[in-house]
């Protein structure tokens, strides 16, 4: 049977760990991200003869460095790279929940957007395009109440079909003085083998002027011949 | 590389000369312009001006209302817990007695018999009996965190516990831990600030925990018939005050770092789907069985063999136990408890609500008896020193693998010494100055 | 920020913090521009609401981040 590597990533309180259980269902397994008290879940869901293996990664605002969750986050899809990264997005919450999926998007991580708790954003007065939506970002949005199981199915089968398609990554484009200067950063860290095939240069290339720590001292065990 | 170097200060440079702001404050502003184009087409309406947050919240964190708001909700989590668990935990418990006498009628080696109805029985027999306990504790608890008022309760806390050296949030844990310390301990996970985190988890065995009720009742009706109510409740605040002295005296004077500042979100309220606090409910009520139960049932194994070796003791007081309790006798001289009471602290060491059954076991009455019989052994203050000894010493091992889980060795170790000195002293000073009020 | 009283209105101006603090609230949403809504401001933490979300920040933190009333 085909596997499909999945990440769930999302901000905290966004109904995650309910979409992460209805999907798996008992078939999961609880334990530590390696060195750390973080709890790692893991499972599987089998859907239209594939095997989905859905990894559910820490609740994150944002993957910078400022806590273990996000690095564990960021860590696990640079080095895992998950066929799949489904970030659920609380639809009472878009725009701070967007943040996120625009660094996933940075990161080139092949993203489809659930967007979770529907129901509370109508209650709210929030009346959202989830279409629009999708034109908007470029990337799959599929609409859910993670609570009463709506949408879950759709989702694993935009999970498929993104797959089966052969999505390309995501990509999001910034103002082209920022986009001139982060292509200045990439070509010189092309230049170093080691680099080009480890990292996604142009998310490096966006952490450094960022002044990302992380990233600044991984560069610099590569160049010392890490 | 020399030239990346160079290149990124000049990328950095120009950036800030033509936003007129550093570049990690940059990125993240751009970030939001590109949200906010995305979003400007595809959220046709926004929500409402007062929503029914807006509104909840207004009351909730008054001034003059949120407080007693938190205590009735408390209040009745707690009444919820334990009223509605009560026909459940007594059926558990005939359950268990039955199948204990059961065991006792087939089978003929008395020691094995022992073995298997004391021991594994008995164990698994007091795991289960504070299960249903538990599971109802985390339903109600899910439906606070899920419907979202958790996080007011952290906040309006907030204030307080930071004088303490505690984070808002760690007024949950404490609050869990009236149930049960072992969950209360678990739940520290989720404080933001290492120190707020391991001051929580290390003063949370303070808190009386419902394991400690079965004593304060027995011994406060024995000696205090007219006032036990108070008395149980002074107990209970004496471990608040304590929890809180000790948090506030470690966190100034052992740690160090500074506290944590309070960023948090408080998410919109909402209805908790039925199925969703379940599985809460569930998934936190297994790891709790399986974590505190295997501890647990190892303890009271242990505490059997204890008891009833070597091979062929007739009492308690010729076994290792009995041999245990009289070496830890003059420890408890100034207190005027024998090596029978000193027994029944090693008994608590491994679970709490062990110990009445533990001293009727030892003075080898049953429980209705064992009032007549404590009441000639002791004098009520060295009953209510015994009461405050409880409370504080040692985390029972359930509590103590917990810290242990969520804190490493280091921490657990220190929190099982620091609470047997400061029970002893505690003791020691409620003799000294009890004996001068009387005289 | 932390001397405007309940129920009002401001847009941020800057945040007077270490960088990875300025970082933390910036990604949050308290960029230069943005409007943020006093929600409540008595004794204690104070509530804002930024982005469609509300946060509680501490005085100390609330106090770092510079803003124009509206």
């Amino acid at each position: 049977m085909k596997r499909i590597r999945v990440a769930l990533a999302g901000n905290p309180n966004v109904g995650k760990s309910v979409i992460f259980n209805a999907l798996t269902g008992g078939r999961q397994h609880v334990g530590n991200w390696p060195g750390k008290t973080i709890e790692k879940k893991e499972g599987i869901c089998y859907h239209r003869g594939y095997e989905l293996y859905i990894v559910d990664l820490p609740g994150i605002y944002s993957l910078t460095t400022f806590s273990p969750e996000e690095l564990i986050a960021r860590d696990y899809i640079l080095n895992e790279k998950p066929d799949v990264v489904v970030n659920i997005v609380d639809a009472s919450n878009l725009r701070r929940n967007l943040y996120l999926s625009i660094q996933l998007m940075e990161l080139g991580a092949r993203l489809i957007i659930a967007l979770n708790k529907s129901d509370l954003a109508e209650s709210l007065g929030y009346e959202i395009d989830e279409k629009r939506l999708e034109k908007n970002l470029g990337v799959p949005v599929v609409p859910t109440v993670a609570t009463r199981k709506i949408g879950l199915q759709e989702l694993c089968d935009k999970i498929v079909e993104v797959v089966e398609r052969g999505a390309p990554p995501s990509s999001i484009t910034y103002p082209e003085i920022v986009e001139a200067e982060i292509e200045r950063i990439r070509k010189v860290l092309e230049k170093d083998p080691m680099i080009r095939e480890s990292y996604n240069t142009r998310w490096l290339a966006i952490k450094l002027l960022e002044g990302d720590e992380e990233a600044e001292r991984r560069i610099l065990a590569k160049l010392k011949g890490g | 590389m020399e030239e990346l170097r160079k290149v990124l200060n000049e990328a950095k440079n120009r950036l800030i000369e033509s936003f007129g702001l550093e570049p990690d404050v940059l990125l993240p502003d751009i970030r939001y312009r590109v949200i906010e184009e995305i979003v400007s087409t595809s959220i046709i309406r926004e929500k409402v001006e007062l929503t029914l947050t807006d509104v909840i919240d207004d009351a909730i964190l008054n001034k003059y209302l949120g407080i007693p708001v938190f205590l009735s909700l408390a209040w009745m989590m707690f009444q919820f817990t334990f009223s509605v668990a009560a026909p459940i935990v007594d059926a558990v418990d005939m359950f268990f007695s039955w199948i204990g006498e059961i065991i006792g009628e087939y089978i003929s080696n008395s020691f094995l018999a022992s073995f298997l109805a004391d021991g594994i029985v008995g164990g698994l027999g007091t795991i289960l009996v504070f299960v249903p306990n538990i599971f109802f504790l985390f339903l109600a608890l899910s439906a606070l965190e899920d419907s979202g008022y958790l996080a007011r309760v952290a906040f309006i806390f907030d204030r307080l516990m930071r004088k303490f050296r505690l984070s808002g949030r760690s007024i949950i844990p404490h609050l869990i831990g009236f149930g049960c310390n072992v969950p209360g301990v678990m739940a520290t996970r989720t404080i933001a600030g290492e120190n707020e985190r391991i001051l929580t988890a290390i003063t949370n065995p303070l808190i009386s925990c419902s394991a400690r009720l079965p004593v304060y009742v027995l011994f406060a009706g024995v000696f205090f018939p007219d006032n036990s109510p108070t008395i149980i409740f002074s107990l209970y605040m004496l471990g608040i005050v304590l929890a809180f002295l000790i948090s506030f005296v470690v966190g100034r004077f052992f740690l160090k770092g500074k506290p944590s500042p309070l960023i948090m979100e408080l998410p919109e309220y909402s209805m908790p789907e039925t199925r969703t606090l379940l599985m809460h409910m569930w998934e936190r009520g297994i790891m709790f069985v399986k974590k505190a139960g295997t501890v647990i049932l190892a303890g009271v194994i242990a505490i059997w063999a204890l008891s009833n070796l070597p091979l062929g003791v007739k009492s308690v007081e010729e076994s290792y136990l009995g041999i245990l309790g009289h070496i830890m006798e003059p420890l408890f001289k100034p207190f005027g408890w024998d090596w029978r009471i000193a027994v029944s602290i090693v008994f608590g060491f491994v679970a709490k609500e062990i110990v009445v059954g533990a001293l009727g076991m030892i003075y080898g009455v049953e429980e209705e008896a064992l009032e007549h019989v404590i009441s000639q052994t002791m004098t009520p203050l060295s009953a209510y020193a015994f009461m405050t000894f409880v409370l504080i010493y040692v985390p029972c091992v359930a509590t103590l693998a917990a810290i242990k889980g969520e804190l490493g060795w280091k921490w657990a170790i220190f929190s099982a010494i620091y609470e047997v000195i400061l029970a002893y002293l505690v003791a020691l000073m409620i003799m000294v100055i009890g004996g001068v009020m009387l005289s | 920020m932390s001397m405007l009283p309940s129920g009002s209105r401001c847009v941020v101006r800057g945040i007077v913090a270490g960088r990875g603090l300025i970082k933390r609230l910036v990604e949050l949403g308290l960029e230069p521009g943005s409007t943020v809504k006093v929600v409540r401001n008595e004794r204690g933490p104070l509530l804002i609401e930024i982005k469609g979300s509300r946060l509680a920040l501490s005085r100390g933190i609330a106090s770092k981040v510079l803003v124009e009333v509206s």
